[in-house]
């Protein structure tokens, strides 16, 4: 096992699941996985693997990177801000 | 309940030989929302606790307690206790600690990988005692094989097999409620 930290992945999933009107047991189903893994997932207590990650997207139909990032998103909003 | 999962409940009921777990029995146990006290975090760190307690007890008692027929009679129950706590510590943690790779998903595997890498190192050291035990038993107190057999084989295996559902059943947060 490592003994580095792992790094955290934020992740706006919970408020895009909303948007779309979906419980957590919906989602879950929709992308093969437990109900409680879609919640350590919003929580960010959990990473998804880049096939659950694709998965994951799809269903809420949205692009990788605008649902997942290793930064905080308002930060991404500010960067894209600033480059404009 | 997701059409992967539907598949897995429809499917042919298998028994998984090595892990001592049906198909059913596991999709049933990850797939039950109801409340219960077995995913509470105390109750369960509570059942790790007892039967620890009642191992020990297994593989002490002939010191403990010098009236055979007593001992006898305690150590069958506490044998049942053992029996009956470990279907009840792995229900706790859902079949997680004995589901095999295609009845979980990717966390859920991490999950009991961990458990059971764990479990084997709290293994290395429990073991010493046992066989101390039974090194004591056989030279010094001259107990028959059958003797050694039930204090110290039969507890150690009990424990062997339980480890990695007591690790998760310690380290498992509350769990919160269906989604």
């Amino acid at each position: 096992m490592s003994r580095q930290r792992t790094e955290p992945v934020f992740n706006r999933v919970e408020g895009l699941r909303l948007e779309c009107g979906l419980t957590r047991q919906q989602l879950a189903d929709a992308v093969g996985v437990h109900y409680q893994t879609i919640g350590y997932l919003e929580r960010g207590e959990y990473s998804p693997s880049l096939l659950l990650a694709l998965r994951i997207a799809e269903v809420l139909k949205r692009e990788v990177g605008e649902i997942f990032s290793i930064t905080p998103f308002d930060q991404n909003e500010e960067r894209k801000k600033s480059d404009e | 309940m997701s059409n992967e999962m539907k598949s897995k409940v429809e499917g042919e009921k298998r028994f998984y030989w090595i892990e001592g777990v049906t198909r059913d029995e596991v999709i049933r146990s990850l797939t039950d929302q109801r409340p219960t006290r077995l995913r509470q975090q105390g109750v369960r760190r509570a059942l790790v606790v007892v039967y620890s307690l009642l191992i020990g007890f297994l593989t002490g008692a002939q010191h403990l307690i010098p009236m055979v027929k007593l001992r006898t009679y305690l150590e069958i129950a506490g044998l049942a206790g053992v029996l009956w706590l470990y279907y009840v510590l792995r229900t706790s943690v859902r079949h997680i600690s004995d589901a095999p790779d295609e009845l979980l998903d990717e966390r859920l595997i991490q999950m009991r990988n961990a458990a059971y890498l764990h479990a084997y190192r709290i293994l290395v050291f429990v073991t010493l005692p046992f066989i101390m035990q039974a090194y004591l038993m056989a030279k010094v107190q001259g107990g028959g094989f059958d003797r050694i057999m039930t204090v110290t084989l039969l507890p150690f295996l009990m424990l062997a097999a339980t480890l990695p559902a007591m690790v998760l059943a310690w380290t498992l947060p509350t769990e919160e409620a269906g989604g």
